[in-house]
């Protein structure tokens, strides 16, 4: 397709996408390195059983982190084209609104995905290089698949909040407060709610959803890896509530279902606007 | 699909942003084969109607057409028109070429479109550098580039000589001219008569949002009225005699001489043997386009007036608005003074332009895009 091939091209022929790939790497390297740190510093004699590999969870950590930068490069991708006002040339070239619309959506899940498969690979790396203990495989690859889902609907919310908006200021700034400020808020509101139903409705926030998605799987392996007589009964959903602060946090793939309905949201605010919107 | 004519139509297209009327009702229609001017002071409309016409500003009312059908219509747009809007916008740090290669794959041309288009427009040996580091006569000439990668049936350019040097500026209007005379459209707007006058064979003025004349560009300068300025010792005398004559169109000029309006030269000079007086001096002078285009749109400013009537007269006579033009006029007869005609007149003659940015009136070769 015609739109999809010029949106690749709009995209790698900007510094944009590797230069956030350089904070997302040293950022994931840093973070997994410190399973290998704690090791050291505890002796490992001292515990009566062998330690499980801290691997998957601080990636899955690390990833619940980093997913901001999926939503700003597809916030970026889509929006930069109102802030240097090349959206006009672009919809003289291309063969309708919803052409570009769709390809800009898919090249910012290509590109959020890339994001989460980069964070992922060079924190496993690190870790692996860095720690005692090995993890098992399938928990770090459902660690990585679920992360790079998560990273490619991130990056279709952020393009979507882009073309809803129309400026990239404007975009970013939705984004990022949210992310970074606003779920925290909501999420405290609702925990702080007498009724359990009410403190449950925080996994059902688009981050929230992303995380707990993301750090169950691990969480639970790691969980199973200690002895429950040290660990105690259901110490995988505690675990998972612990890390995202969800109460009675709902399963992984619920939480991915929870997070696709919100990036059909944010598609559909940006097909209604960027379908109408004049440009002058 | 579209009816491959080249034709664009506009039918009573208005468009209001909030409590802006930017344009009201307008109506024309550019043929293939001709370069079509599209000319307005600023603010007149003439960027927001070019939007509209390209799918980019949805109109509050009426519509426009290209090739029979709405722009969003035309299924592959950029191989039926190519666009060059004002203020159009590059990444700054993508190459001339990236730019263009984004386009390409846009439109689905192959990339030696790219090449091509370059070096068309005279950017080959720019084309691996940064457009933020273009000037504004460089950004103009990747945009055209842009504009013919899909080999367009249709050009529209909105104000395209902005920041071209004269050698771009000519190089434009050949290959403009050269571009309808293969029987495509050509769509240009520009704030000034002078700087399309070379190149377009159609004019549509705009004044407000409105319609102020539609129409040949031959026909609008048929309207044109010339007058004898004439020195000559006794300028009372003369006066006397010619208005004997029935030569009532008198004026003095500052600098003495007699300025007649609505007489031949040979009458004037036949009037003043009979009379006696010699003369020292004798010029037929012609109004420049460029006043009756200042006259067709003058009162954008002045607010409160009527919108003008489609093909009809300018209203008002009085003398122009704009720099160089200052007081005092009285060159001509009050306002309303001649009957309403077609085409629009152009009033009578202010005084000549004072600055400089209008070109002068008499002598030297017509104003032009890059000659002077
Ligand atoms: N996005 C917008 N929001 C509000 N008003 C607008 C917008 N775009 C244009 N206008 C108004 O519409 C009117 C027409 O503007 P337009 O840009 O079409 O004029 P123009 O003929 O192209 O002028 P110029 O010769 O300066 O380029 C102006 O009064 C302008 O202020
Ligand atoms: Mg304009």
């Amino acid at each position: 397709m015609n739109a999809i091939k010029s949106e690749v091209r709009k995209t790698f022929t900007t510094k944009m996408w590797w230069a956030l790939l350089i904070p997302i790497t040293l950022i994931s390297m840093l973070a997994n390195a410190f399973g290998g740190l704690f090791e050291n510093v505890v002796d490992v004699g001292d515990i009566p059983v062998a330690l499980p590999s801290l691997l998957p969870i601080s990636l899955s950590l690390t990833l619940n982190q980093l997913v901001v930068f999926a939503a700003v490069a597809g916030t970026i991708a889509a929006a930069g084209e109102f802030r240097h006002r090349t959206i006009t040339t672009t919809y003289l070239v291309n063969s309708g609104r919803g052409a570009v619309l769709t390809a800009k959506l898919l090249i910012a899940a290509a590109l959020g995905a890339l994001y989460g498969l980069v964070a992922s690979a060079a924190g496993s790396m690190v870790g692996l290089l860095a720690q005692e203990a090995k993890p098992d495989a399938a928990d770090l690859l459902v660690t990585i698949l679920v992360g790079v889902v998560v990273f490619a609907l991130w990056g279709v919310v952020g393009a979507g909040v882009g073309l809803a908006v129309g400026n990239q200021v404007g975009a970013l700034l939705v984004v990022l407060i949210y992310l970074l400020v606003g779920e925290q808020i909501i999420s405290v509101a609702l925990l702080n709610a007498d009724s359990v139903a009410v403190n449950e409705l925080s996994g059902y926030l688009p981050g929230n959803a992303g995380d707990v998605a993301v750090v169950t799987e691990p969480a639970r392996g790691f969980a199973e890896l200690i002895p429950s007589e040290v660990a105690g009964e259901n110490a995988g959903n505690q675990l998972v509530e612990a890390l995202t602060g969800v109460t009675n946090p709902p399963s992984s793939v619920v939480s991915l279902l929870i997070l696709s309905v919100w990036t059909a949201v944010a598609v559909g605010l940006a097909a209604f606007f960027s379908g109408r919107r004049d440009i002058t | 699909m579209h009816d491959g004519s080249g034709r664009i139509i506009v039918n009573q297209i208005s468009k209001r942003f909030g409590s802006v009327a930017a344009v009201n009702g307008l109506s024309f229609s550019v043929e293939p084969g001709v370069v079509t001017g599209f000319l307005g002071p600023n603010g007149s409309g003439k960027t927001t109607t070019l939007r509209m016409v390209l799918g980019l500003v949805r109109p509050t009312a009426g519509q426009a057409l290209i090739n029979g059908v709405p722009f969003g219509r035309l299924g592959e747009p950029a191989k039926v028109v190519g666009a060059v809007l004002e203020a159009q916008g590059f990444h700054p740090s993508r190459t001339a070429r990236n730019h263009l290669r984004v386009c390409a794959a846009a439109i689905g041309v192959p990339d030696q479109a790219v090449d091509h288009a370059l070096g068309s427009v005279g950017l080959a040996e720019a084309a691996a550098r940064k457009v933020g580091g273009f000037s504004l006569g460089m950004k103009q000439r990747l945009a055209l580039a842009a504009a013919l990668l899909g080999n367009p049936q249709i050009l529209v350019l909105d104000e395209p000589a902005n920041g071209l040097d004269p050698e771009g500026i000519a190089w434009l209007r050949t290959f403009l001219r050269g571009f309808a005379a293969q029987g495509r459209s050509v769509l240009i707007s520009s704030h000034l008569l002078a700087e399309v006058e070379q190149t377009v064979d159609h004019v549509i003025v705009i004044s407000r949002g409105y319609t102020a004349y539609q129409g040949s560009l031959d026909q609008l300068r048929a309207g044109q009225r010339a007058r004898v300025l004439v020195r000559c010792p006794d300028p009372a005398r003369l006066a006397e005699a010619l208005s004997k004559a029935d030569v009532l169109e008198i004026d003095t000029l500052p600098d003495g001489r007699l300025a007649v309006t609505g007489a031949p030269l040979q009458k004037v000079a036949e009037t003043a043997l009979e009379a006696g007086v010699p003369i020292y001096e004798l010029t037929e002078e012609r109004a420049d386009l460029e006043q009756v285009f200042l006259r067709l749109t003058s009162g954008q400013f002045a607010g409160g007036q009527p919108p003008f009537a489609q093909q009809g007269p300018p209203p008002g006579y009085g003398p122009p608005p704009g720099p160089g033009y200052g007081p005092p006029s009285g060159y001509g007869p009050p306002p309303g003074q001649y009957p309403p005609q077609h085409p629009p007149q152009p009033g009578p003659y202010g005084p000549p332009p004072g600055s400089g940015q209008y070109p002068p009136a008499q002598g030297g070769p017509p104003p032009n895009w890059g000659g002077r």
